[in-house]
């Protein structure tokens, strides 16, 4: 999993690809896989009832369970959707940004079912899932192992491109890409829809920096950036 | 001070406010739809409603 780099690939994307993809279905593409599952990996408390699955890896990125969320050809049946009733350019643009999402978590050692409904994970294990051992703890893993520093290329990736998240460049090409923000400016002034796209950016960036202080500078999370760490956390496989 | 430094003055003072409300309460960290709001309402709508009271 990834704590960051799902909000900033879509930038990186964008720019390789710039009017061929529309951003805003390139990033819900890219959050989807999470969308409506995370919160029950990690567990809730309702009325007293503490709502959590049994097994968090296995329900988040296994079968039986919601994994196939993390697969390509999820990208593919919703990009299908999309381009039938949306449009052409929506379609493709989420399935890259659900594909984005979906190859970036076969970092961890859990991995995901990239080829559904084969229910095999793949994994190269570079840093530990941890998701099974609470929010906080996983924090704290996560920025101390290397998935952190694949989220850092994205954020210093953003900055040397700067240019991204000017107001010349989301007139230029964000707005050309995509009807939805001419839509959106009858009734958004374009400097809150320009604020709206730059959110995604502040967000990974701002949180990967709090994390990471929150993590070293305050708990003091031993850093461990060998290959499937940190080691000092029992970090899940596809074993269930 | 120029616009495009002003503008980016005001995101790097909301950048540091929201890192630092966050490293105290981990909870702010957590929601896509606080950030936008937070971000919606610092960038955009209080210094809108500025401009228009000065």
């Amino acid at each position: 999993m990834s704590w960051a780099a799902h909000d900033l690939e879509p930038y990186a994307i964008q720019k390789h690809l710039g009017l061929k993809v529309a951003f805003v279905p390139l990033l819900i593409g890219s959050y989807s896989p999470d969308l409506f599952t995370k919160w029950f990996v990690y567990g809730i408390t309702i009325f007293g009832f503490e709502l959590k699955a049994d097994n968090p890896a296995q329900f988040h990125r296994g079968w039986p369970g919601v994994g196939f969320t993390h697969s390509l050809v999820f990208g593919m049946f919703v990009g299908l959707v999309l381009w039938k009733l949306v449009n052409p350019i929506w379609g493709l643009s989420f399935m890259i940004g659900q594909w984005a999402h979906s190859l970036t978590d076969v970092g961890d050692t859990v991995g995901t079912m990239l080829f559904f409904p084969w229910t095999q994970n793949i994994h190269i294990g570079a840093w530990a899932y941890a998701g099974q051992t609470g929010r906080l703890t996983d924090a704290g893993a996560y920025f101390s192992g290397l998935g952190c520093m694949w989220d850092l290329v994205f954020v210093v990736y953003g900055l040397i491109n700067w240019r991204l998240l000017t107001r010349s460049y989301f007139r230029e090409t964000i707005v050309q890409a995509d009807g939805f923000w001419t839509k959106m400016a009858r009734v958004v002034p374009q400097t809150g829809l320009l604020t709206l796209y730059r959110v995604a950016f502040f967000y990974g960036t701002c949180r990967w920096i709090a994390w990471t202080i929150w993590a070293h500078g305050i708990h003091h999370y031993g850093y461990d950036l060998t290959w499937g760490g940190p080691h000092w956390v029992d970090a899940q496989h596809p074993d269930w | 001070m120029r616009p495009a430094a002003r503008e980016l003055a005001l995101y790097l003072v909301a950048a540091a406010v929201y890192i630092g409300i966050g490293i105290y309460n981990t909870n702010f960290l957590l929601s896509w739809p606080v950030a936008a709001g937070y971000l919606l309402v610092v960038a955009w709508l209080l210094p809108a409603a500025i401009r228009r009271l000065l």
